[in-house]
């Protein structure tokens, strides 16, 4: 268990390390951002639907968060 | 005394930040105000639970580097739920967790408590702040509460832009204390209750306590093309075992049921998850696609596949097709009975939620602009959930029982931005 959390630990700061310096050179401009900007793009999405569905999973689940805070918020589980 | 729109949102804003103790701004102002609301049905097969919801969230920026957002949520649950035990070969009688009601169950069928009932409201406000031109600061604060279960936290996090706005890195940390009072007092876990399930309490309330860390990173790859990648780690402590939930003691050899034990779990839990998700975006149309690993301590693995595309139709309507694929391992402690002549163990807990299973999702939603800038929606969402329905575990007559009936909801949405 302690190792398996290790690797993965290691593999996430390794793959952020590696965007954040080797892929420096990723990304756009500012003026190509045309399609980056429309509303299906954004990773936020709509609150109320996240909320419906994160709820529902949450109650018939054992697993939560990811995107978000894990948490709790209701004594459905 | 009418209230417009506009002082009504200014009344709210100001009050959300006295809350979260920021400096109010001017809200007198140009402000405009984003808001979004939904209704929401959740309706399982065999008149099971039923579920209605209503929520509406509100969002206002102040100049460039200021966010204010609030949100509410009313739900009222009904319905029957499996209170844990398993079918007999011959008929239960179970009391209700109040000790008001018995409810009968027929040979072969899986024990339901139909008496479950409850309605909760929660609600959260969150404001983000601009510290640098790269770094913001958010922090927020949320309170939920039902007839049983009280919970309020707080949350806070920084993000900070790179690499001319392709690149942000992203952390936080959240605090949530919740108070449980179960109906009819916490009952006496792993001890047996005598047939008929009668309950012996220990106390009227109990705590528990849950900090989350998160970390991540999102990054344009290309003008198409977006990922994010995130880290969480959660720490739970306290009550965290299913008051309502109780398990089958049964007969070694036969497996007929001969008594009743309340459920326990351990009073800590350690959880972890990996979330990658990527965005692309043809000319006109998006696909989402996301992954989920997460892992604890009670030996629960989990893998959530999602993919959703978003298609656009015709008269500035967007249409939402959606598939989820979930399946998780069983925690270590979950079992379908107990033994009766057996020592009891010291944690069990027969909830299918703890144990391994597989669940698919399919949805669509479709949604299309609508007066000035409003956005109407309908989304439909069918949900199956399936595990063992003869799992290794099972002596005697059990191995002749559905112990995992397989469970689906419909759940049909509506949904109204402005």
């Amino acid at each position: 268990m302690k190792n398996k959390t290790v690797v993965l630990l290691a593999s996430f700061v390794v793959l952020t390390s590696f965007m954040v310096t080797g892929c420096s050179s990723l990304g756009v401009d500012p003026w190509d951002r045309d399609l980056l900007a429309r509303p299906a793009m954004s990773l936020e999405g709509n609150p109320v639907e996240s909320a419906f569905s994160d709820k529902m999973y949450f109650s018939r689940e054992a697993s939560s968060g990811g995107q978000g805070f894990a948490g709790g918020g209701c004594g459905c589980n | 005394m009418q209230l417009s729109k506009k002082s009504v949102c200014s009344a709210l804003a100001i009050g959300a930040c006295a809350l979260l103790g920021t400096a109010s701004p001017s809200v007198a102002g140009s402000a405009t105000w984003e808001v979004d609301t939904g209704v929401s049905s959740y309706i399982e097969a065999d008149d099971r639970i039923k579920v209605v919801e209503f929520s509406g969230a509100a969002k206002t920026s102040f100049g460039d580097d200021q966010t204010l957002k609030l949100k509410i949520t009313v739900d009222t649950i009904t319905g029957a739920s499996p209170n844990g035990a398993t079918p007999s070969s011959r008929p239960q009688t179970f009391t209700s967790p109040s000790g008001n009601t018995k409810y009968d169950i027929n040979p072969g069928d899986t024990p339901l408590d139909p008496t479950f009932r409850d309605s909760r409201l929660a609600a959260s406000a969150g404001w983000e702040q601009g510290i640098t031109s790269m770094l913001k600061g958010n922090m927020g604060l949320f309170a939920s509460t039902e007839t049983d279960h009280l919970s309020a936290g707080l949350n806070g996090g920084l993000s900070l832009d790179l690499n001319n706005r392709n690149t942000t890195l992203f952390a936080g940390l959240s605090y949530e204390y919740g108070k449980v009072s179960p109906v009819g007092g916490t009952p006496r876990a792993m001890m047996t209750t005598g047939p008929g399930v009668e309950k012996t309490s220990t106390g009227d309330s109990e705590s528990l306590g849950i900090a989350d860390a998160l970390a991540g990173i999102t990054q344009t790859l290309s003008r198409r093309l977006l990922t994010q990648l995130n880290y969480s780690y959660s720490q739970s402590g306290g009550y965290l075992t299913n008051p309502y939930k109780v398990l089958s003691a049964v007969d070694a050899t036969t497996g007929e049921t001969i008594d009743y034990v309340f459920e326990r779990r351990p009073d800590s839990r350690t959880r972890q998850s990996v979330f990658w998700r990527l965005k692309y975006s043809f000319d006109q149309d998006v696909v989402d696609l996301s992954y989920r690993y997460m892992w604890d301590d009670w030996e629960i693995n989990s893998h959530t596949v999602t993919l959703k595309y978003f298609l656009a139709a015709p008269n500035r309507s967007v249409l939402e097709p959606y598939l989820r694929f979930y399946t998780q391992t069983a925690a270590y402690f979950h079992r379908s009975s107990v033994i009766l002549a057996d020592d009891m163990p010291q944690y069990a807990s027969a909830d299918t939620r703890l144990g391994k299973f597989d669940a698919y999702s399919v949805g669509l939603k479709y949604s299309t602009k609508g007066w000035r800038s409003s956005t109407m929606g309908a989304r439909l969402e069918f949900y199956a959930q399936k595990g063992e329905d003869h799992p290794q575990d099972a002596i005697g007559v059990q191995k002749n029982m559905d112990l995992y009936p397989e469970a689906s909801a419909l759940v049909a949405q509506l949904f109204f931005s402005f």
